[in-house]
């Protein structure tokens, strides 16, 4: 058997072997830190918007805006959680 | 006391020129990586300033207002859609920044080029993005030019407050580029923050006698309960549309942002920043409980969004009065300037160099002609004429920015991304986008750009896996970077 050409089935699987897999966490506080974030996201938006919009008024402000305000807080929360937690000195 | 405040507004133009000059003391602007991102040399404090206040577009002194007014509580969205990109660059600025220091990208575009190895696909997203970009400058200009109008009460014609405002602007970004930039925006963002929590005190204290907002949410909720809950008093914010309006928004990697990003000293410097950066948001609250006074004291308002502008002019003192149209112009201006710095910047580097060879320095002095046939051919011209689709061709160029996500999708998060794939979807998405932005407007009251988006990625994902991916070398040296942080 002489060296014939390779398939081209053949020739994209050993390409695709050859790159390096995709980015995710590698621990389980990278888990959690991700579940954090996604979780923080997922307070802005429906369903827990749904929970939240009552004509009401919570310290000063419609509840709708005062929540708003809790995510912006949660978020800085989250970041700096993740500063403590996940970044090295390694990055500059 | 229209003098006062008029002369107080037109002379912020003249701080904001002689900033902008001063940017550049020490440093020639003859290397793109200099003009176009200030050498990677911002610390936190001016990272934090210039991320802030180029995301805070005049919208906040006249949208936002606006919205309250004509809406209510739905204006919120974007108080959380701003944290959310706060979020989204604590993640991916550095890797930006990392990328940029290795290989030495400036733009976004170049980012697109190195990755996918496609000068074709570079070009196209430089040029596909700069529908959107431009559409922004524009929309900001126009502000501008008509802050300038309604404080000098008619007597500075649109057409001049564009022309002047546009020469202001061109002339310190062609001397200084990315540092009149950063140096203004810091102003900028400062002067924004104090001017509108004087003026949302001043609002509250003079129409209800207090110094806190309850008072004025408290007659909302006995008399127009409406405006405190979604949809809104006009009924138009649904909880889809809400949902995802956010999810396109923050989705959408804007090129000056990119540009923001490569300009930190240090990835660690993006990282505080961007950490603190939803803090800066609070800066919308005043301005809101403005336009929720506004439907009281000025109930029969034409245009909703001069709510702000209009209750200075009859009833604030004269140095509010201007301090208010200085911070509406600063607001205005903050946000045009980057986005037609970059649309230059990538202009020269993504589509020019690429095309005829051109090396770094004739690169950096296209980059910086560029701002004039820009700045007089295409935003001034546009701007003047005031066009009434402006806002549909925004909305297309901003559905468009979320459907290049895949080519980041590839860049971060999955080597197997092709260009191929990328191409499709974006191809998909953005046709699915413009169809529901000009014919079928948000079918189920869900936004356009998301409707693109979930065509698009099943689309990038099936082709990418059926189609050659990019050179293992480069895929690796990418990830190499992305991973480590």
């Amino acid at each position: 058997m002489g060296i014939g050409p390779v398939h081209p089935d053949r020739r994209r699987e050993r390409r695709m072997r050859e790159l390096p897999e995709g980015v995710r966490p590698v621990t389980r506080r990278g888990w959690w830190f991700l579940a954090l974030f996604i979780g923080v996201i997922g307070l802005g938006l429906w369903p827990v918007m749904g929970w939240v919009n009552r004509p009401i008024i919570v310290l000063g402000l419609p509840a709708v805006g005062a929540w708003a305000y809790l995510v912006v807080a949660l978020s800085t929360l989250v970041m700096v959680a993740g500063n403590r937690w996940l970044v090295g000195d390694d990055d500059d | 006391m229209t003098d006062t405040a008029f002369l107080i507004t037109i002379g912020y133009l003249l701080v904001a020129m002689t900033l902008g000059l001063l940017a550049r003391r020490g440093h020639a602007m003859t290397r793109l990586e200099q003009w176009g991102v200030a050498g990677r040399s911002m610390g936190p404090v001016m990272l934090y300033l210039l991320i802030g206040a180029g995301s805070i577009s005049a919208y906040t002194f006249m949208g936002a207002p606006g919205w309250a007014y004509s809406k209510g509580v739905p204006v919120f969205y974007v108080v959380i859609y701003l944290s959310y990109l706060a979020m989204v660059a604590w993640y991916f600025g550095p890797k930006v920044w990392r990328l940029g220091i290795e290989f030495g990208h400036v733009t976004q575009a170049s980012a697109i080029r190195d990755r996918y190895q496609s000068p074709a696909l570079g070009a196209l997203s430089a040029l596909v993005m700069s529908i959107g970009t431009l559409a922004y400058a524009v929309l900001q200009t126009i502000g501008a030019a008509y802050i300038l109008n309604v404080m000098s009460h008619g007597a500075l014609p649109v057409w001049m407050g564009v022309w002047l405002v546009l020469a202001v602007m061109g002339v310190y970004l062609f001397i200084s580029g990315q540092r009149a930039i950063g140096l203004t925006n810091a102003f900028q963002g400062a002067l924004m923050l104090v001017v509108a929590w004087c003026t949302g005190l001043w609002a509250v204290h003079q129409f209800t006698g207090q110094w806190g907002f309850g008072a004025v949410f408290e007659r909302f909720q006995t008399e127009r309960p409406a405006w405190l809950t979604l949809p809104g008093a006009d009924g138009t914010m649904s909880f889809s549309f809400w949902t995802t309006s956010i999810i396109v928004s923050m989705l959408s990697f804007m090129p000056p942002v990119w540009t923001q990003w490569m300009s930190a000293r240090k990835a660690r410097t993006l990282r505080r920043s961007a950490t603190w950066l939803p803090s800066y948001y609070v800066i919308i609250l005043p301005m809101v409980v403005v336009g929720f006074i506004g439907v009281w004291s000025l109930p029969d308002l034409a245009r909703a969004d001069t709510v702000a502008l209009q209750l200075a002019l009859t009833s604030m003192p004269p140095v509010l009065t201007g301090l208010l149209g200085a911070g509406t112009l600063a607001a205005a201006m903050s946000s045009c300037e980057p986005f037609i710095h970059s649309t230059a910047l990538s202009w020269a580097k993504d589509i020019a160099q690429p095309l005829v060879g051109l090396g770094d320095r004739a690169t950096t002095r296209l980059a910086r002609w560029l701002l004039l046939p820009i700045m007089a051919g295409i935003v001034a011209p546009v701007a003047i004429t005031e066009p009434s689709n402006l806002i549909m061709i925004l909305l297309v160029g901003l559905g468009f920015a979320a459907q290049v996500l895949p080519a980041f999708i590839g860049i971060f998060l999955w080597p197997r991304a092709t260009r191929a794939g990328v191409m499709a979807g974006i191809l998909a998405g953005f046709a699915v986008t413009v169809l529901f932005t000009l014919v079928w407007r948000n079918p189920l009251d869900i936004h356009a750009g998301f409707w693109g988006l979930l065509l698009n990625l099943p689309v990038f994902v099936g082709v990418s896996r059926v189609t050659r991916p990019t050179e293992t070398a480069v895929v690796e040296r990418f990830f190499v970077i992305v991973r480590r942080m």
